[in-house]
């Protein structure tokens, strides 16, 4: 039965005051005299009070004893001890204390290991942080170099579409130029192929005048073999005359012996004579002169006829050429026909290109610009990652800060012993 | 040997020159048939007959230089007694005179009397008596 503190002092000094009540009369009743009596009472009332008192306060002074010592070994930081209070038959708030303090250091012993554990955990998660913040410090200073790099890159690449586009340029005037050479050559072709055209009339009528010629060759070699066939009888008939000279002289010699013969009678027909062997002389040596100018005239005329054998077989042979040069011309023509065509398919495809081209340059600026937009980007990237790195270092500062101070709680709370089952938690 | 007035026929064999008294000359003919004469020697081609007259014909380029007639083209018949020789010689030439002689040369020669110097070069004057002297002894 639970009776509070002053209770029992009320009930003790009851009992004292009916001790000192009563015990007059149970004196008397002994049979001593007054003033023993009177001690006696005394006596019993004093003993009753001292009995009571001891009994009442050595429950009490014990359990504050104990509260006291446990206080004191909390506040020491020993948490491992827990009040053993007796059972008692009639508990006060003594009890109810040593409770409460077993209460509040089991709650301690709780918040210390809870303490300790999470102390523990931070320490670790800082570590971690540490780690994953220097991780992260080195790969935002690799997402910087590669920024750096791309950065770099996206410059190079804005300055090779710029680079691009004057040589996308320059090739736009280039194709420019091969169009416009290729409507020239497309207007030389035409032009070749009048030409080729202007060739082949003129082959053609090349071989019309040859045949023409050839023609008054072979009239003109027919004619030769006439005047060859005249000079011939002309030959003959100078060998004639050669032969009526060369007779007329062996008769104008006979003549002469027949005048020597006739002595005085023949001097002038021996004159006569000589006379006419000197015409027939002469008419011999005119004749061989006749003979040797036929000759000649026939050499010549061997010659002149070689000469239209060889004309006649060049002739035709210039006549097989200029007919293969008048099919060589029109396959000329055809040929740069086909070039013109094909010229003029260049030129098309050029002016196609020049297009393309032009459409090719509009995108190499935008990619220029959009390269130069990257840079910059990239840059601003850049720059905000150097803030992230920033960051970084700061929070590793941080970090190290609260492992310290997580440190420091774990030093202060292993200040508190407690009982190695109730700490849970292990590195 | 050649006296003033004498008269001379020149003619061509085997390419020299040579001459004939006008007076040892009975005749200049062309080529006429030819009759071999049986066992003659080789230079005596055969006979002829010259306008009646019969007549040897003495292959002249070969008697002088054994070397066949070439282009003969006539006969001087020679003037003999009862037989008569004709000459085949390549080319007849003219008839000089005296006149036309400016030098006259002695050659050793039996068929030869001397060697006539002409304006236009030099003519052999044949020894019809040698030659025939010659072809008689060649039998």
């Amino acid at each position: 039965m639970y009776i509070p503190i002053g209770y029992k002092f009320i009930l003790g000094i009851l009992l004292v005051v009916a001790a000192v009540a009563f015990s007059p009369d149970m004196v008397i009743a002994l049979g001593y005299s007054r003033e023993m009596t009177s001690i006696l009472a005394y006596a019993i009332a004093l003993t009753t009070g001292l009995i009571l008192g001891w009994f009442l306060s050595r429950r009490l002074s014990r359990n504050i004893g104990m509260i006291t010592d446990s206080v004191e070994a909390i506040s020491e930081g020993d948490l491992t001890r827990e009040i053993e209070a007796r059972s008692m038959r009639f508990p006060d708030e003594t009890t109810e204390m040593a409770a409460s303090i077993n209460l509040m250091t089991e709650s301690l012993r709780q918040l210390v290991s809870q303490i300790r554990t999470a102390s523990g955990q931070v320490s670790d998660a800082v570590n971690t942080l540490s780690s994953s913040t220097l991780e992260m410090n080195a790969t935002t200073e690799e997402v910087a170099k590669a920024l750096e790099q791309i950065s770099h890159g996206a410059e190079n690449q804005a300055e090779m579409a710029g680079r691009s586009s004057v040589l996308i340029h320059e090739l736009a005037v280039s194709v420019e130029l091969v169009a416009k050479r290729a409507k020239e050559s497309a207007q030389s072709a035409r032009d070749t192929t009048s030409t080729a055209q202007q060739g082949t009339d003129l082959a053609r009528q090349t071989m019309e005048l040859m045949k023409e010629f050839l023609e008054t060759v072979e009239y003109t070699g027919q004619q030769f073999a006439e005047l060859n066939g005249k000079l011939q009888k002309v030959g003959k008939i100078a060998d004639l005359i050669v032969e009526i000279a060369r007779q007329t002289n062996m008769l104008a010699l006979n003549a002469s012996i027949e005048a020597v013969r006739a002595g005085e009678y023949g001097k002038g027909f021996a004159v006569v004579a000589e006379e006419v062997r000197k015409l027939a002389d002469g008419t011999s040596s005119s004749a061989a002169e006749i003979l040797d100018l036929v000759s000649l005239i026939k050499e010549d005329s061997v010659r002149v006829r070689d000469t239209f054998a060889s004309s006649s077989r060049q002739i035709n042979e210039g006549k097989k050429k200029l007919s293969s040069t008048a099919v060589a011309f029109q396959t000329i023509v055809h040929t740069v026909m086909e070039t013109e065509r094909k010229a003029e398919s260049i030129a098309d495809l050029s002016s196609m290109q020049i297009d393309s081209t032009q459409k090719v340059v509009k995108a190499i600026d935008e990619i220029s610009k959009v390269a130069e937009d990257n840079a910059a980007a990239t840059e601003e990237v850049s720059a905000a990652t150097e803030e992230q790195s920033a960051a970084m270092q700061e929070m590793a500062i941080a970090s190290r800060e609260l492992a310290i101070l997580a440190s420091e709680l774990l030093k202060t709370v292993e200040r508190f012993r407690v009982p190695e089952e109730q700490f849970a938690y292990h590195d | 040997m050649t006296e003033s007035g004498r008269r001379y026929m020149l003619f061509r064999v085997c390419g020299r020159r040579f001459a004939l008294d006008v007076n040892e000359v009975a005749e200049i003919s062309e080529l006429l048939p030819e009759y071999p004469i049986p066992n003659a020697p080789a230079c005596l081609r055969g006979v002829v007959n010259i306008h009646g007259r019969v007549a040897a014909v003495l292959d002249l380029p070969r008697f002088l230089g054994d070397v066949p007639a070439g282009a003969c083209r006539s006969l001087v018949l020679i003037n003999g007694g009862g037989s008569a020789l004709a000459l085949l010689v390549e080319q007849m030439e003219r008839m000089i005179g005296s006149a036309d002689i400016t030098a006259i040369r002695q050659v050793e020669d039996n068929l030869a009397l001397a060697e006539l110097v002409l304006a236009d070069g030099s003519a052999t004057l044949l020894d019809i008596e040698g030659l025939l002297s010659s072809l008689e002894k060649s039998f």
